[in-house]
């Protein structure tokens, strides 16, 4: 059988440039990430999109795209380096759209709340001055996660029991899906943000959608089913499952 | 006391047209009904009919049927029946004229054995009219004293002796085979006379009645008697049951379903001769009905996880935005295609109907299963179709025969499954806390694990602050059960992979010896989650060398 990638910066065909590439989902991420080592590397623009084209026919190399506009996170430093005399294996960490979704922060200060009365006594009562701030109409969780994901130009599928909201203020320092979570999972007290592992988040790539789910979601589907027979076997590991326990839970409920 | 008529029924049909059985075309029949009505009860018996035949011809009426039934007491059967048919016909001999005249005439009468009113009646029905005899053809020849007294010349009666008594024939079939010759000196000659006699002798025996039927046709003089014997309809008696409600329970039995207990629903028989007596009525069946007050994952139809929304939906291909590109072409140079559109949809592996909320599903119907005589009634069943988190209303009704029981007290029940949570509410000045408590974990102290603050923005008027603790403690305070991880290697690349997707691994089985040491284990097939994978390539070459990598799965559980 016959398997190859191939890698696309922009609509050029970069495999050639490579050296080496890895590409992974961290466990528990939401996003993947190329990791790419090129043997030498001239970047005229360090904006672009990145995607990983794989096959396992020779004549057909980008049946399926597998990594999708990728970009180079840019919090990262050093992507290319040059040093006198010799050619640099440079090694670049690309991230797909996920990573941009899970990143993407409201404009302005957006006020969620059944009604528009109650987001104006919520926005004075904020603990510290808002200024400018955008109403969001939403009497449920649901309602108001979906309005956010739509703020955050991708789809919602959201899996876990519903309840009736108050009005609440989320500050554009917060990015959308920190918001989200907060939302269906609660906000830390200590830490002002959304709880980490609680509810389980799934970015669904063919449909553009960020899966919320949890350990009693029966319904989960994320992309293909995978159905590996004994041959495609080389070997496994088995571990048990980790689990942090947490034994007790306090929920405030402000009033509204 | 005879019942007599208390109303008449006066009814006529117009433009009739149908040939009598006495052979003349009619145009309008009419019917008067003499009936007495008992003041009170529904009930209703006719006491005289009379039937009248109008002629199309003239107008003339051409036959008149009167019957009338005699009652002493309003029963079911009369003390006589009377049917008299008037025609308007040729009677040879008779009735030449061809006016109205009485043809014939039955009388029917009931009685009882032993006198009892009620039971099978015996009756004997009494026939009689004009019967057409055809007539010898010889002249009339006088009767010759002389040659008599002489012992010459015989004695030729008159009239009886010149009939043929084997001609006879009654009247109606006589016109109907159109027999009967209009004709005043014609050979014929018609005779009222009795025709036949029917009778049912019924007599009352143990068990059964022995009814004869006896036919006797005075024409022919051939009888008929036939017995035949019944059996009477068994004596069964409904004892009035009332059975009293049954006592349900209902409760979580976590990974087991929903444990439904059902007691009592036995009837009592009383008795009070010879002596004060209870006797137990066992219940037979129990049917145990469930209605979904509430259920997860199922919003309404069509779009049970509220996939679908209206109005316009995000464009797809803006996520590239952020990279400020506007002239994205796909790989050849052409306009990007869009990605495809959000439809409204459903799941397509789901194809299960949505419970109508509010309709009342029998769950099980289960034999009582005491076994001891004297003992109430009892039975257990597991629910096993309830979803984790759903609300369900019972109830139970105890069954015996036919009887049913009015509706045993009903128990709600919210199934949560194997986990089940403690928790207590607190109202504050300033909001509400919900204290939800995991529950013990074996071989864990209960004070182990750590305790977590959240702060949830929901509308605590209108949110039921239980639910929502046991929202937040399931996702928050699951312990997973005792479940696997699995890193596998696969034989060769699998592209296509994604965190959350599905995978199904073959059973793999496995021996080691060592030694004098054999084991054998095996893993079952389950299903997994796909928690993360690498896959790495690295150039050999002129071409880049695609490594199998790894996958990192989770039991579903």
């Amino acid at each position: 059988m016959h398997y190859s990638l191939a890698l696309y910066w922009d609509t050029r065909d970069v495999t050639r440039w490579v050296d080496s590439l890895v590409w992974r989902q961290a466990k528990g991420s939401t996003f993947q990430e190329l990791q790419v080592t090129f043997r030498g590397w001239f970047p005229t623009s360090l904006v672009g999109r990145w995607d990983l084209y794989g096959s396992y026919a020779a004549g057909t190399p980008r049946s399926e795209l597998l990594f999708r506009g990728g970009v180079i996170p840019p919090d990262r430093p050093g992507v290319v380096d040059v040093a006198r005399g010799t050619v640099v294996p440079d090694s670049v960490q690309i991230v797909d759209w996920a990573w941009i979704a899970q990143r993407t922060t409201p404009r302005t200060t957006l006020v969620i709340a059944p009604d528009r009365s109650a987001a104006a006594r919520a926005a004075a009562r904020a603990d510290s001055p808002i200024g400018y701030w955008s109403f969001v109409p939403a009497a449920t969780m649901h309602a108001a996660v979906r309005k956010l994901a739509a703020l955050g130009r991708f789809r919602v599928q959201v899996l876990v029991p519903d309840y009736p909201m108050t009005a609440t203020v989320i500050e554009p320092t917060r990015s959308l899906f920190d918001a989200i979570r907060g939302l269906v999972d609660g906000t830390d007290i200590d830490g002002g943000r959304a709880v980490a592992k609680s509810a389980d988040y799934f970015f669904r790539r063919d449909r553009l959608t960020l899966v919320i789910g949890d350990k009693t979601t029966t319904h989960l589907r994320v992309g293909r089913t995978l159905n590996l027979s004994a041959d495609a076997i080389a070997g496994l590991q088995l571990s048990p499952s980790p689990f942090r326990h947490v034994n007790r839970l306090l929920i405030k409920v402000p009033a509204a | 006391m005879s019942l007599s008529p208390n109303k008449t029924i006066r009814t006529v049909y117009d433009k009739f047209s149908i040939p009598s059985e006495f052979g003349v075309g009619i145009r309008s029949v009419s019917e008067e009904l003499d009936v007495w009505q008992h003041p009170k009860l529904q009930l209703t018996l006719v006491l005289e009919r009379r039937l009248s035949i109008v002629r199309d011809s003239d107008g003339a009426e051409v036959q008149r049927v009167v019957e009338k039934w005699f009652y002493d007491q309003p029963t079911q059967y009369p003390v006589h029946e009377l049917h008299e048919t008037s025609v308007f016909t040729w009677v040879p001999g008779v009735n030449h004229r061809t006016s109205l005249i009485l043809a014939q005439r039955d009388w029917k009468t009931y009685w009882y054995e032993n006198g009892i009113v009620g039971n099978k009646p015996s009756w004997r029905t009494t026939r009689e009219g004009y019967v057409v005899y055809d007539l010898t053809g010889q002249p009339y020849e006088p009767i010759d004293v002389e040659k008599v007294l002489k012992g010459e010349g015989k004695l030729v009666p008159q009239g009886p002796r010149r009939i043929i008594a084997d001609s006879a024939r009654v009247l109606a079939p006589a016109i109907a085979a159109s027999a009967v010759v209009k004709q005043q000196d014609a050979n014929q000659h018609a005779i009222w006379q009795r025709i036949s006699l029917e009778e049912q002798i019924v007599r009352d025996d143990f068990q059964r009645w022995i009814i004869t039927n006896l036919k006797f046709d005075y024409l022919t003089g051939l009888s008929d008697v036939q017995t035949v014997i019944e059996l009477k309809e068994p004596l069964t008696i409904e004892l009035p049951i009332e059975l009293p409600a049954p006592d349900l329970k209902a409760s979580d039995a976590q990974a087991a379903g929903v444990r439904l207990e059902v007691r009592g629903g036995d009837g009592e028989l009383k008795s009070v001769w010879p002596e004060e007596t209870v006797q137990l009525i066992r219940v037979e069946s129990y049917a145990i009905f469930r209605r979904t007050v509430t259920q997860p994952a199922r919003t309404f139809d069509g779009d049970p996880y509220g996939l679908y929304e209206e109005g316009e939906t995000p464009p797809a291909v803006v996520v590239r935005l952020p990279l400020e590109h506007t002239d994205v072409t796909d790989l050849d140079g052409d306009p990007a295609s869009p990605l495809p559109p959000p439809v409204g949809y459903t799941e397509a592996e789901d194809n299960d109907i949505p419970d109508a909320e509010g309709s009342w599903d029998l769950v099980a119907e289960v034999e009582n299963e005491e076994t001891l005589r004297g003992m109430p009634g009892r039975a257990l069943v597991m629910d096993e179709g309830v979803e984790q988190g759903g609300v369900y209303e019972y109830y139970a009704v105890a069954r015996v025969g036919q009887t049913e029981s009015p509706e045993s007290n009903h128990e709600t029940v919210t199934y949560n499954g194997s986990r089940t949570f403690q928790s207590s509410l607190r109202v504050l000045t300033r909001g509400t806390e919900v204290d939800v408590l995991a529950p013990p974990r074996d071989g864990l102290d209960e004070t182990y694990g750590e305790a977590m603050i959240i702060e949830v923005p929901a509308d605590a008027l209108e949110t039921d602050l239980g639910q929502l603790g046991r929202d937040f403690g399931l996702r928050h305070l699951t312990q997973e059960q005792p479940g696997l991880e699995c890193t596998l290697t696969p034989s060769f690349p699998v592209l296509f992979m994604e965190r959350g997707q599905q995978c199904t691994v073959p059973q793999a089985a496995w021996e080691t010896w060592g030694n004098s040491l054999h084991l054998s284990t095996q893993l079952a097939a389950k299903k997994w989650r796909v928690e993360g994978f690498e896959l790495s390539a690295r150039r050999q070459g002129e071409r880049l060398e695609v490594s199998p990598g790894r996958i990192e799965l989770t039991e579903i559980l």
